[in-house]
């Protein structure tokens, strides 16, 4: 099952949220678990019994974590990534593997550092399993939703803001990433060898808008989600194409999983506080697993070892110019990603080749110079709409008048729209739900 | 809205009302709406189908869901003459999901099935017993583009594609995604160019003159009425054009197959469904004005699924394909008499 679902919105949530309210607060905690766990099994039925082991097992070596705390943090580790590996390759039933694991590590890693209390199996439970997050993130820390676990601060106004972040990630996802893919997948028929320059290069605009709306689409829904149950779930995305440089960019994108390799890889190996050389390859360590936690293939590492580059260059060279050049900056923040995430989305190495080459103009078999303004043609005002809510102005917008009548109207409306794109599609699936 | 203002949940409150609305709306309607888009209330709401109804889903099934029984302007000649071929009276018994098989023709029986002229750069096409084809004699020749400066090809998606990406620019297309034979003369859609909004099939049919017309339709009407219904507006179809445009050679394509992954789990557009369709309408050819065309023989494995090397989604062709789809139809030509 998953969040965009009409399964979801109209049969699962209605009756979840029913259930949660109407219980004491002392319940809810309990409520969360076995709805999660309801949720977990609609999904795939196989991986009700993992989602289970997993948790007990690694609440088992919280408890333990006291008595050796070293080896029973690297059994932890061990345990949890052959879990990961074994979701990845091996066909273990689990949705969500790399949020699922990567949750209960930083839970593992936790208990390992501050030496804080191991938590109880129902509130790892609710922490590991809740719904909102499971299949996609955001990656919460343990210790920052302890106390809601067990008190959920369940308020009217909550209800309400949690909707409306609902509605808005709804939106973002079916309205503008969905209608966006189909100019990637247009780029895909005609065969990259075939794309005009401008089409290459629209079509990767294109899939750049596609990858943030899906993504901050689906955060959006799960933090809203979260709110309406009593949850803060960290925020995931921060206007990243304001930034000014691509460390930046990473600092206010997928937020959760950048600061995960910061607090849990690149700090422990030392970070940025040793000679340069060190720095540069503890960087280097970090965004190779980043691009290896996005998939096994050969184009997923050179997307890590492409974003090192720039990110080391800004390091040690083009942070003062970026500094000094506005508008060069902000030209040069969405050029970087834009190539970067056309490797992510190519698999093919040599198929990844034709596509940049076609970018430059190069090797071009049976172009179809129009292409980009008669075969693309309806896909234009989707780009401009979407390079619109990339930029702070529609985000601020919505947070200054959220609580107005207006807004709340065009979210109604925004609401049956999407609802009205479902009915007539089977979905396109969340791009990050393959990882 | 002072009762919801007074509300301290207003957006949820409007929310619950108006899901309440749609539900309701939508169970309503359901009987409405064909088969395979009426929801069952459980895993998927009826308010679904409020909006299926809204964007144009009928069941077919229902005569008043289909075009008038008065057709408005009916040519004389289907009144005066008899039907060119003898199908209009011969409703094929055949119902999905049944083995395919050829309808006996009428009056001569069964000849061989002549294979059409596979062109050689084709792949080794199917055993021919396993492709639907005319019961009459087709010969076939190649022809160059010029062919193509007075043909029309009218269709669903994949003759949209076909005009994306064939590289037969000369010819004429009428093709709309979702398509169906009792959507053809409904309502307006064609677009011409110079002309400006959308005009009927009958006007713009009406505005040229064609020597070759091309028809491909019929997978997006699988779990809309059922196979009688589709075959007998099929010929009406034909016979409608071709009042329109006496002189021009028809060619009935047969329905591109669909990839394994979707006949196998689909409940309407099963292989049987498809070959049983494409055998109905390849008995619609007389093999004189009117032929019947295969794309399957070049993109179909030897089961009929369309070929995963070939296929973008389950229903199309990657685009360069239809390269090689303007190559089938080139050698596919019917010779001039």
């Amino acid at each position: 099952m998953s969040l965009y679902s009409l399964t979801f919105l109209f049969r699962f949530l209605p009756v979840f949220l029913t259930v949660y309210y109407i219980a004491p607060a002392k319940w809810r905690k309990y409520v969360l678990i076995l709805g999660s766990l309801l949720f977990v099994g609609f999904t795939d039925r196989l991986a009700v019994p993992v989602v289970v082991g997993a948790v007990l097992a690694n609440w088992a070596l919280g408890r333990l974590m006291p008595r050796a705390p070293r080896p029973i943090l690297l059994t932890g580790v061990a345990c949890d990534l052959g879990l990961l590996l074994a979701a990845r390759y091996c066909g273990l039933s689990l949705p969500g593997a790399s949020f699922f694991c990567f949750s209960l590590l930083s839970y593992l890693a936790d208990v390992y550092r501050y030496a804080a209390p191991a938590a109880s199996l129902a509130d790892l439970g609710a922490y590991t399993c809740m719904f909102p997050k499971l299949l996609s993130g955001p990656i919460a820390r343990y210790p920052a939703l302890a106390e809601e676990i067990d008190t959920p601060k369940c308020t009217c106004a909550r209800l309400e803001d949690g909707l409306s972040l609902l509605i808005l990630g709804l939106s973002y996802k079916v309205l503008l990433a969905d209608p966006l893919g189909g100019l990637w997948s247009l780029a895909g028929k005609i065969g990259y060898e075939s794309l005009s320059t401008p089409m290459a290069w629209l079509s990767a605009l294109g899939f750049s808008l596609q990858l943030y709306f899906d993504f901050q689409g689906y955060s959006l829904m799960a933090i809203g989600l979260g709110r309406m149950l009593g949850f803060s779930l960290p925020r995931n995305f921060d206007d990243p194409y304001c930034a000014r440089s691509v460390s930046e960019f990473y600092r206010r994108w997928h937020i959760t999983l950048g600061a995960w390799f910061r607090d849990y890889v690149y700090i422990p190996l030392g970070g940025n506080r040793c000679s340069r050389g060190r720095t540069l390859l503890n960087l280097l360590v970090v965004w190779v697993l980043t691009g290896l936690w996005h998939g096994p293939t050969a184009n997923f590492v050179l997307w890590g070892l492409f974003l090192f580059l720039c990110i080391a260059a800004e390091r040690f060279w083009l942070r003062p110019v970026l500094e000094r050049h506005t508008l060069l900056s902000h030209l040069y923040v969405p050029l970087a990603t834009g190539l970067s995430w056309v490797m992510f989305a190519i698999t093919d190495l040599s198929a990844l080749g034709t596509y940049y080459a076609r970018m430059l103009g190069l090797g071009g078999v049976n172009v179809n110079p129009a292409d980009w303004h008669t075969l693309a043609a309806s896909y234009l005002p989707y780009l401009a709409v979407g390079i619109f809510f990339a930029l702070p102005y529609a985000g601020r917008l919505f947070r200054a008048h959220r609580n107005r009548w207006p807004i709340r109207i065009a979210l109604l409306a925004l609401f049956w729209l999407t609802v009205s794109h479902l009915s007539a599609t089977a979905g396109t699936p969340f791009l990050y739900s393959q990882f | 809205m002072p009762f919801f203002h007074r509300l301290k949940i207003p957006l949820t409150g409007l929310l619950i009302v108006s899901t309440l609305l749609c539900e309701a709306a939508g169970y309503a309607l359901q009987s409405q709406l064909p088969a395979r888009a009426r929801a069952d209330g459980v895993s998927t709401p009826y308010l679904s189908g409020l909006f299926l109804y809204l964007r144009g889903e009928r069941d077919l099934s229902i005569p008043e869901n289909d075009e008038p029984s008065e057709t408005p302007a009916a040519p004389a000649v289907s009144e005066e003459e008899p039907p060119v071929r003898g199908t209009l009276d011969r409703v094929p018994t055949i119902g999905i999901g049944t083995q395919p098989q050829s309808p006996e023709p009428e009056p001569a029986p069964a000849e061989p099935d002549v294979p059409a002229v596979v062109p050689p750069a084709a792949k080794p096409s199917a055993p021919s017993a396993g492709l639907p084809s005319a019961a009459v004699p087709q010969a076939f020749t190649t022809v160059d583009d010029s062919y193509f400066d007075d043909a029309l090809f009218i269709g669903d998606s994949r003759i949209d594609d076909m005009h994306s990406f064939s590289g037969l620019n000369n010819a004429t297309y009428f093709a709309k995604t979702g398509m169906s034979v009792y959507k053809l003369f409904k309502d307006p859609w064609v677009t011409l160019e110079g002309v400006q909004g959308e005009l009927t099939l009958e006007d713009a049919l009406s505005r040229g003159t064609y020597g070759k017309i091309y028809l491909m339709v019929g997978v997006n009407e699988f779990g809309t009425g059922d196979e009688a219904r589709f075959i007998k507006k099929y010929a009406e179809t034909i016979d409608r054009i071709r009042a329109l445009q006496p002189d021009a050679i028809f060619y009935v394509m047969g329905i591109l197959s669909v990839t394994k992954e979707l006949a196998d789990v689909d409940e309407y557009v099963t292989l049987d469904a498809i070959r049983t369709r494409n055998a109905d309408l390849a008995a619609l050819a007389d093999g004189e004005t009117i032929f019947y065309i295969d794309v399957n023989e070049r993109f179909a494995d030897e089961n009929y699924y369309l070929d995963e090397t070939y296929a973008d989604g389950d229903s199309h062709l990657k685009g360069k394909y239809y390269r090689d789809w303007a190559d089938f139809i080139r050698s596919h030509a019917a010779p001039c008499p």
